[in-house]
């Protein structure tokens, strides 16, 4: 049975036959919200990109260079690189990112952060995101979480204290599965830090024990816009 | 690697009078300058023009005195005229009045690394002088043989600011499929000559005073041909050392090999941190040498947009950050700041635009500054109380067109800077 009158008929018939014409349809209608939204006083979303430029901070550890900010691969025999980041049991990234482009007096909506995993040769390594505790900065390494004004060690090597250098519950376990861009949703974390009930200290990665491995791009090699941060938010 | 947090783009005001403690130095063609604190001496060296090396005397104040004339003189195998050695290095002692020379011979163009034949496997590739006197007196010629490649580009020569170590670069090392790249490095007595047997050379007399020299003028003429000399007796000091000396390793000598972060085609650079770390640049990576860490004695990261025939480097005395520049047509200064030998996470980049930078860098310590060598000017960065470039620059007017020649002494607290005018050599 049509219940289309024929001048609807018409209607339909064009805009499945001419979906230009739709998407201008769509696209006039988004403006008139655009226009009209903001008018009406009703609440604006507005989203913002960060990534890894806008990081304050950005660290791999690992045990067998317990010295180094910068392990991220073991390259050959005794070399270890940050041109990529190899997430083996053990090693930990660490990123912290400034909120200071969120104005005040938003509500965060979502976050999500966006981890470029490069290559993942083993099927269902589970990777974890854990939100800091303890706040950590330059000279950044597998025994201390900085080195100005003084050195201060962790709690345990590898920022790995549960509740104390880190968060008990990790804020995402991932199944990685292939080459792809994980999306990890951060909401609560970013909302605890945009409000002040938490301090930003920032996230620490690793690879569940008993894992092979997974292999992020790093900042230090890949050019281009890496480990983005989406932050969408609105008006309170 | 695309830009972090904390950039800095400086902003230019008007030159500001010359602050006494920069020094305008006649140094027309001169790119290389360096400065002994021991000798009171500024050092230049050339290879397009004899003499080679070029020594400016310094008042006791450390000014350059009027009307002054350098004394030259040139690498052994120069003699007659014959440019047969480049000078690719010199590095001065920080306190003893002591010259290390790094030469090699023209550069082969199948860029060999292996010494071809006896003659290229005796060649010493490192001479140290005493310059105390007016005229350069040779104590030591060293690294010869096997351990070290032929014929190169680029080498580097360095002296920490404590003078414990001299590092030296173009060394190799056997690996299963060709060779790999190393640099080593000697330790240096209170004399700053290197200790060649393991032996304190201050406990050994016979190795500085006699054998070494005996060794230095052994081989400089054996090397070179200049003239007919006595074979040194079997079992003398001497001999002992010249063996030592012309073995594999260069007898004392510490290999730190690079792994497949060395460079075939640029010499590395190395710098003391302490006695287990040596913070180093090889092609386009920034690395520590950690010789406490056995399963990881290497740390690498590549340097932002690094170029491997132009990055350079200069470690802050305090040893806590180190600055990088690309001073080919870029117009950006790293600053990365270091803890026990590694850089800590991303660098600091500080955008010099509209000027780029000629030649070298130099720290002036007791200033706070960052000095840069630029188009008729030298530009003055201040730093913080960590290394850490701050947004404010001054600038002083250099009569040159472009500033190479660089270099500050804290003794004196002077910063020598080249200009165009000719440096004038006593015959």
């Amino acid at each position: 049975m049509n219940y289309l009158t024929p001048s609807s008929q018409t209607f339909a018939r064009r805009l499945a036959t001419h979906r230009i014409k739709a998407s201008r349809l769509g696209l006039m209608l988004m403006t008139i919200a655009a226009l009209w939204l903001p008018a009406s006083g009703i609440a604006q979303a507005r989203t913002i990109t960060l990534d890894h430029t806008d990081a304050k901070y950005i660290a791999f550890i690992c045990p067998e260079v317990p010295q180094s900010g910068l392990a991220g691969a073991f390259s050959t025999t005794g070399v270890y690189t940050a041109n990529i980041l190899e997430m083996v049991p053990g090693r930990r990234m660490l990123m912290r990112y400034p909120l200071d482009k969120i104005p005040k007096g938003q509500r965060i909506v979502s976050a999500q952060w966006i981890l470029p995993v490069s290559y993942a040769p083993y099927e269902g390594e589970r990777l974890f995101v854990w939100r800091m505790l303890q706040s950590w900065g330059l000279g950044v390494n597998h025994t201390m979480r900085t080195q100005v004004p003084k050195p201060l060690p962790w709690s345990s090597p590898g920022a790995d204290a549960p509740g104390i250098d880190r968060a008990i519950t990790p804020t995402a376990t991932i199944r990685v599965s292939g080459i792809e861009e994980i999306i990890v949703d951060v909401t609560q974390d970013v909302e605890l830090w945009y409000t002040g009930v938490a301090p930003n200290n920032g996230w620490v990665m690793a690879l569940d024990e008993g894992n092979r491995y997974v292999r992020l791009a790093s900042p230090f090699y890949t050019a281009g816009s890496l480990f983005k941060l989406r932050i969408t938010y609105e008006p309170e | 690697m695309d830009e972090p947090a904390d950039n800095v783009t400086l902003t230019y005001g008007d030159f500001v009078p010359t602050p006494a403690w920069v020094k305008e130095v006649p140094a027309q063609n001169l790119t290389q300058m360096e400065v002994s604190d021991g000798a009171g001496k500024l050092v230049f060296f050339r290879n397009e023009t004899l003499p080679q090396i070029l020594l400016l005397p310094l008042s006791a104040t450390g000014d350059v005195i009027a009307d002054s004339k350098a004394a030259g003189f040139s690498l052994p195998g120069n003699a007659e005229k014959k440019i047969v050695n480049k000078v690719l290095a010199v590095a001065t002692h920080p306190t003893q009045p002591v010259l290390y020379v790094w030469q090699d011979t023209a550069t082969r163009a199948d860029d060999i690394v292996i010494p071809k034949d006896d003659a290229e496997l005796a060649y010493s590739h490192l001479l140290i002088y005493d310059i105390s006197q007016d005229k350069p007196k040779l104590l030591m010629s060293t690294c010869s043989g096997v351990d070290f490649m032929f014929s190169r580009a680029t080498a580097s020569l360095n002296v920490g600011n404590n003078g414990k170590r001299l590092f030296v670069s173009n060394m190799r090392y056997k690996v299963s499929r060709g060779y790999g790249v190393a640099m080593g490095y000697y330790e240096l007595n209170a004399k700053g000559l290197p200790i060649l047997t393991g032996a304190d050379p201050e406990e050994d007399p016979a190795l500085v005073s006699g054998a070494a020299d005996a060794v230095a003028a052994a081989e400089s003429e054996a090397d070179y041909g200049i003239a007919a000399q006595d074979t040194p007796e079997a079992e003398t000091p001497a001999e002992q050392a010249k063996d030592k000396v012309t073995s594999g390793r260069g007898g004392g000598l510490t290999m730190l090999h690079m792994g497949n972060i060395g460079s075939r085609y640029q010499a590395g650079t190395a710098f003391y941190i302490d006695d287990a770390h040596t913070l180093m640049r090889s092609g386009t990576y920034l690395a520590t040498y950690d010789t406490s860490n056995r399963s990881g004695r290497i740390a690498a990261v590549l340097i932002p947009r690094s170029n491997t025939r132009t990055t350079r480097l200069v470690v802050h005395p305090g040893l806590n950050m180190v600055y990088a520049i690309h001073p080919v047509g870029i117009t950006r200064v790293l600053a990365w700041p270091i803890f026990q030998g590694y850089p800590s996470m991303f660098p600091q980049y500080v955008s010099i635009a509209p000027y780029v930078t000629y030649g070298r860098m130099a720290v002036v310590t007791k200033h706070d500054k960052l000095a840069l060598g630029s188009a008729g000017r030298v530009m003055l960065l201040h730093l913080d109380k960590l290394g850490r470039v701050l947004p404010e620059v001054t600038q002083v007017k250099i009569n040159a067109t472009r500033v190479h020649a660089i270099i500050y002494s804290e003794k004196f607290d002077r910063l020598y800077v080249g200009t165009d005018v000719p440096l004038e050599v006593a015959p």
